[in-house]
């Protein structure tokens, strides 16, 4: 069996499972839904995964410890894990095979030969790890938006599956939205159609993961390389070569991504994967020091550069409000991968990829976003935390959500707090009844509370003309039916009240109440409204208020940040 | 040399198959890892947990002070004021017939006083207690046990007492079917409430050994009968011939108390309007035993070391004196 | 090339090659131990929140209590003449500080306003104080607030900064690394709160030097409510609370001393007046090691009982000191 079959066979295999394992991230437990399959599996292989953020937080996060295997690996057997595991990497082969078909031999040498400025990706994993690197200065997690890992499951699960969805309703059962996914699926396709323009474009030129592993990769013991000096110089080793590796003379083992292509393709059986150098010659990372150090260093001024937006201090914006469980803002900012888990599992999709409103840095993070979704936050629901890779949402327990059991002295997690905007509210400015907002609220005892008021309705001050039973005749012309919704009552001169039944254009009827024996002069036709208010002790944030808030364009009710339970600084009440 | 060799080709097929074993050994283990699944950590129980030959039906319920009216409306001040700590509810329905189910609550009493309380308190008149949950049968092995599991069946409901906790269980009709499923249930849980030693309450061991009515106790917290001086008051049917009267005491710090407890009970007894009447019985008379009409039913009250005791609500008045006597020679034991 | 020379190339390469990777895979599983963090974070706020170390509080400054040397109350126009009796009243400045000691001194800077506005602590009684201090050989005296407006401001315009160095004292301004989060025992307010506490590190003793103003929330803001000025973060939400967060700021800090100064007080619209004719010439200087006590005399020049402000009881019953002010048996003269 040939070597490079097996590994197509392995390419296949980890592609689908990670289709599989994005098809699988929804709340259920049908065997295609979550239960317990390893959805995060192939983001905590990823070592660039474990690496960024033990530079961030100075700790190795448990369950990432599988990259540790792929690390050894890596180190004995060089950068398998591009040729051979990563879903990414399967896609831009396969996209570049196409784009490659037809063409002439000497093309595709031409495509495939190594180019000096495959460097840059190795400046690229330099600068986000300097990012990260300086907590004190403001460290930052943004390797996400380029490891391969990360930005394929994000354009998987928030714009592929979705578009697929919206025909077949196959995984979800309502259609998704991801605010923002265009520009999640602009990149993706971009990395995806360079293929066309050399093929790996993206392994070659952009990867810092592959960058990392080709670095370590420098003491393999086995690699690729020419067993004899004897060579007709031919190149159809580079014909099909992956990683633009120059097997056919100095080879850059640090590009090489174990395709063995070149392998198969030598007909003079020249190339081996062996234990000594290629005897053309090989060469480990070509990158320039002053690169390097430039590059590091400008990440590290980068993170802080970011940070005086103020986004992180007082110039939070309102609108970042994290799912429950979220470390406050700095800590969160030094985990967080966007790799989209949170936001495809959530099963009210009420969390979303961010823009720019938590700043540059928090591009794609998750927010909440009360007008999209079935409903907002739901009060038994944990399944971001438990998702999440990095734990930049803690795998909390429904206990810890709603402040039970040996939460009951910490109380639930606050994700905001909801705020009733009363020039928009129906009771509050139109003098309409609502109350949708109070009747919603999942808070036991209820977080929304209401105040009752009468009010005269608008040029509501008619005088009676006469009482017939319980019908009252008025002198003025009143819209007919208008005031018969049980919301409407009779207020009389000596300060009694009845409740208005029906009503003609010039006439009212009572239900409800005694109409006063002397009943003379004006009367006022006053709606009874219950007012909304929200007891800032008992509101959790969760926003379900907001979406049913019947004011569908700018809510009545909104959730902002203040009071949520991750950060001190954010605090409403004592 | 040829490098290409066919040991060369052999180790590639090899090495080849070897990695497919590895993936497909990946394959499988992934698969084992998925079906092993608790969906609680999503924050979503499992939509089903059988129980028996029930099925859990909707989602478990869990109420504090704060909202436990909402689940038992007014009886709610009963069970705050005997320390409830929170309420867990589920509804299940017969694997066979999913028409006949119930609903169980386990309050949290935070002790096993409180549960028993709550529970001699509820007890339904028609109830029939059950067998096989360690409940004493006799006030003689109830000193040395004590008492700590209690349940009885009455009509379509189950209540136990266990340990720290209170229980009901109520059926959807009265069905002999589902009262022997539910049945079952109440001994699962009498293994899983197992109580222990400090739940016993050994005072349900003081009433007279012959002629108490087992299982007719009731323990009351605070406020018995009315007044609110006499609290953690147990009290017990008594066969005292042919009539039954209710009998009662309560264990205070010291004699003293005891007396000054009696005393004041005597006192509420008659800013009620409460009739002194003379007491017939010698013994009585020594222990300073004071006898009432209270409306044509007789109250007894009396101290003896650090009891007070009595009788409720005795429609005989020999039978009622009888009956205190017994309950004094008992408690001058207990008092030794 | 030659062959052997090709083969022993091989075996040393694979020998260099295998040494290098096994040090790498060692380094590798090293690190990835040592950092090794199973759990990840946990739910507590100071691992998530604040990046400074949590304090457990602030030192004791106060110095041994002298019955019958607790409270002086001197009137006068002159603010130097007054605190200086007021001191002397006391045991004199020696009581207060010994040669060495790193004094700070804490005014109420709040405010961008002139001293003439009363707002803030008027420059005067800072010279007299640090006078004072250095006259027994303090090695250093600290003048330092955490102001409300920007501080550079408040420390030129209330004339604080002009006087405490030209008296010798060193101004510190407020910074963001000076703050760290402390929770008070037994309080309630007060927890994972940032407080301006790297000031006070070094210190030995600290006085608290407050005008007397009227405040809208609190009634008076006098010694006790100048310590809010520790408070860091966004403070103004204590407002919500403002008598229990006063009580908690005065368990918290034990001065060595504190100084009143009622000779303008200001009447209405504190706590920042803005016109000359909210003050009122009082000429009083208070000094005391009982800061509820200074509070409570203090309320009677604004027009009010000790009974007016909650927060006096509430610190007294905390044990904090004496509201009944006269029991102290204070100690009164006046200069001219």
């Amino acid at each position: 069996m040939k070597i490079t079959t097996v590994r197509r066979i392995n390419q296949l295999f980890f592609f689908t499972l990670f289709v599989w394992f994005c098809i699988v991230a929804t709340v259920g437990e049908k065997f295609w839904q979550i239960r317990n399959w390893p959805v995060n599996w192939i983001l905590q292989l990823d070592p660039l995964v474990a690496l960024g953020t033990i530079v961030s937080t100075r700790k190795f996060y448990g369950p990432l410890h599988c990259a540790i295997g792929v690390v050894i690996l890596t180190i004995i057997f060089g950068r398998f894990f591009c040729g051979w595991i990563c879903p990414f990497g399967a896609i831009h082969q396969f996209v570049g095979y196409l784009g490659n078909r037809g063409k002439k031999v000497a093309e595709k040498i031409y495509l495939n030969k190594y180019r000096k400025v495959q460097s840059i990706k190795y400046l690229i994993l330099v600068f986000f790890l300097g990012m990260a690197a300086f907590p004190s200065l403001a460290g930052t997690l943004q390797t996400g938006l380029l490891d391969p890992i990360p930005l394929v499951t994000r354009s998987f699960q928030l714009v592929l599956l979705p578009i697929f969805d919206r025909g077949t309703y196959l995984t979800s059962v309502n259609a998704r939205y991801y605010e923002f996914g265009w520009l999640i699926f602009a990149v993706f396709a971009t990395a995806v159609l360079l293929n066309l323009v050399i093929p790996r474009f993206y392994c070659r030129f952009i990867c810092p993961l592959g960058a990392f592993l080709g670095i370590i990769s420098r003491f393999s013991i086995w690699r690729i390389g020419k067993t004899r000096s004897a060579c007709i110089n031919c190149k159809m080793c580079e014909k099909a070569c992956e990683g633009g590796c120059e097997p056919s003379g100095n080879i850059k083992i640090a590009e090489c991504v174990l395709c063995f292509n070149c392998r198969d393709d030598c007909k003079h059986d020249l190339i081996t994967y062996q234990t000594v150098p290629s005897l053309a010659g090989e060469t480990q990372v070509d990158v320039s020091r002053r690169g390097v150090v430039l590059s590091f260093v400008s990440g590290v001024l980068a993170a802080p550069a970011i940070r005086l937006s103020g986004k992180v201090a007082s110039n939070w914006y309102t609108g970042v409000v994290r799912p429950p469980g979220a470390l406050a803002e700095p800590e969160f900012l030094k985990r967080c991968l966007k790799c989209g888990q949170c936001m495809r599992v959530c099963p009210t999709n009420v969390i979303q990829p961010a823009g720019l409103e938590g700043g540059l840095e928090g591009l794609w993070t998750p927010i909440l976003n009360n007008r999209i979704g079935s409903s907002g936050c739901q009060l038994n629901c944990v399944a971001c935390g438990q998702v999440c890779p990095t734990s930049a949402i803690r795998p909390i327990t429904l206990d810890e959500k709603r402040g039970l059991g040996e939460f009951v002295s910490a109380g639930p997690i606050k994700l905001g707090t909801a705020f009733v905007d009363q020039g928009r509210c129906l009771p509050w400015s139109m003098d309409k009844p609502c109350i949708v907002c109070q009747e919603n609220c999942p808070v036991s005892p209820k977080a929304i509370f209401t105040k009752d008021v009468f009010t005269t309705a608008r040029d509501g001050v008619v005088s009676i003309k006469q009482v017939t039973g319980s019908t009252i005749e008025i002198d003025r012309g009143i819209p007919a039916d208008k005031f018969s919704t049980g919301d409407y009552y009779v207020l009389f001169e000596d300060g009694s009240r009845c409740k208005i039944s029906s009503n003609t254009a010039t006439s009212v009827g009572i239900s409800e109440g005694k109409i006063p024996a002397a009943a003379v002069g004006k009367i006022e036709i006053q709606v009874r409204l219950q007012r909304p208010c929200v007891d800032i002790e008992k509101c959790i944030g969760c926003g379900v208020c907001e979406h049913e808030c019947p004011v569908s364009g700018k809510k009545a009710i909104r959730v902002t940040a203040e009071g949520e339970t991750r950060s001190t600084d954010r605090r409403l009440l004592l | 040399m040829h490098l290409y060799s066919g040991r060369a080709r052999t180790i590639e097929s090899v090495v080849g198959v070897l990695i497919l074993l590895i993936m497909i050994a990946t394959a499988v283990g992934i698969y084992i890892i998925s079906q092993d699944y608790n969906m609680a950590r999503f924050g979503i129980a499992s939509q089903e947990e059988s129980q028996g030959d029930f099925t859990s039906v909707g989602k478990a319920e869990t109420y504090n002070n704060d909202n436990l009216y909402e689940k038992i409306d007014g009886k709610a001040p009963m069970y705050q004021e005997a320390g409830f700590i929170k309420l867990d509810t589920q509804r299940f329905a017969a694997k066979s017939n999913s028409e006949l189910g119930f609903e169980i609550y386990i309050y949290d009493m935070n002790n096993a006083k409180n549960a028993f309380s709550v529970y001699s308190r509820q007890k339904r008149a028609d109830a029939t207690d059950l067998g096989g949950l360690g409940a004493p049968a006799s006030p003689d092995s109830l000193v040395s046990r004590g008492g700590s599991a209690f349940g009885y069946v009455a009509g379509n409901a189950i209540c136990l007492s266990l340990g720290k906790n209170y229980v009901e269980m109520i059926g959807s009709a009265e069905s002999n079917e589902l009262v022997d499923g539910m049945k079952g249930i109440a001994k699962d849980l009498s293994a899983k409430f197992k109580p222990t030693e400090k739940d016993k309450i050994a005072e349900l061991g003081y009433f007279p050994v012959v002629d108490t009515v087992a299982g007719s106790w009731k323990l009351q917290i605070d406020n018995a009968f009315g007044f609110d001086g006499l609290t953690d008051a147990y009290s017990a049917l008594y066969k005292s011939g042919d009539k039954t009267v209710s009998i009662f005491f309560s264990k205070r710090r010291n004699a003293d108390e005891a007396k000054t407890v009696a005393k004041n009970y005597y006192d509420f007894l008659i800013t009620n309007g409460a009739k002194a009447i003379s007491v017939d019985s010698e013994i009585l008379k020594s222990a300073g035993a004071s006898v009432v009409d209270f409306y044509g039913s007789f109250e007894m009250v009396f101290s003896t070391g650090i009891f007070v005791g009595g009788v409720h609500e005795a429609n005989d008045k020999q039978a009622a004196e009888k009956a205190a006597e017994v309950l004094i020679g008992r408690l001058k034991e207990i008092n030794d | 090339m030659t062959e052997p020379n090709w083969r022993n190339i091989a075996r040393r390469q694979l020998l260099i090659r295998g040494a290098k990777a096994a040090a790498s895979i060692a380094a590798t599983v090293g690190v990835a131990r040592w950092l090794y963090d199973p759990k990840g974070p946990g739910a507590k706020k100071e691992e998530a929140g604040f990046s400074g170390t949590f304090a457990k509080g602030l030192p004791d400054f106060s110095v041994p209590r002298k019955d019958g040397q607790v409270l002086s109350i001197v009137k006068g126009e002159d603010r130097a003449k007054t605190v200086n009796k007021a001191i002397e009243l006391l045991g004199g400045i020696e009581r207060f500080i010994s040669p060495g000691d790193v004094v700070v001194i804490k005014p109420n800077v709040g405010f961008a306003t002139p001293p003439i506005l009363g707002a803030t602590t008027h420059p005067d009684v800072i010279t007299a104080v640090v006078k004072l201090c250095y006259a027994k050989k303090a090695n250093r005296v600290i003048v330092t607030d955490n102001s409300i407006n920007d501080p550079a401001s408040c420390f030129t315009i209330s004339g604080i900064s002009k006087a405490a160095s030209a008296a010798g004292a060193q101004v510190v301004m407020p910074k963001d690394s000076y703050f760290s989060p402390l929770t008070l025992e037994g309080g309630s307010l007060i927890k994972d709160w940032p407080v301006y506490c790297a000031p006070f590190a070094k210190a030995n003793k600290l006085i608290g030097i407050a005008p007397l103003k009227n405040h809208h929330r609190s009634a008076g803001s006098m010694t006790m409510k100048n310590w809010y000025g520790l408070l860091g973060g966004r403070r103004n939400v204590f407002h919500q609370d403002i008598n229990n967060i006063i009580a908690e700021l005065a368990m918290l800090v034990k001065p060595t001393l504190v100084i009143l100064d009622g000779t303008v007080t200001m009447m209405t619209n504190g706590p920042t007046g803005g016109s000359v004719s909210d003050l009122k010439k009082t000429n009083t200087m208070i000094a005391s090691c009982d800061m509820v006590a200074a509070d409570a005399f203090g309320s009677t020049l604004l027009n009010l009982k000790p009974a007016d402000l909650p927060y006096l009881s509430i610190a007294e019953k905390a044990g904090v000191g004496t509201v009944d002010y006269e029991s102290l048996k204070p100690l009164r003269a006046e200069v001219t």
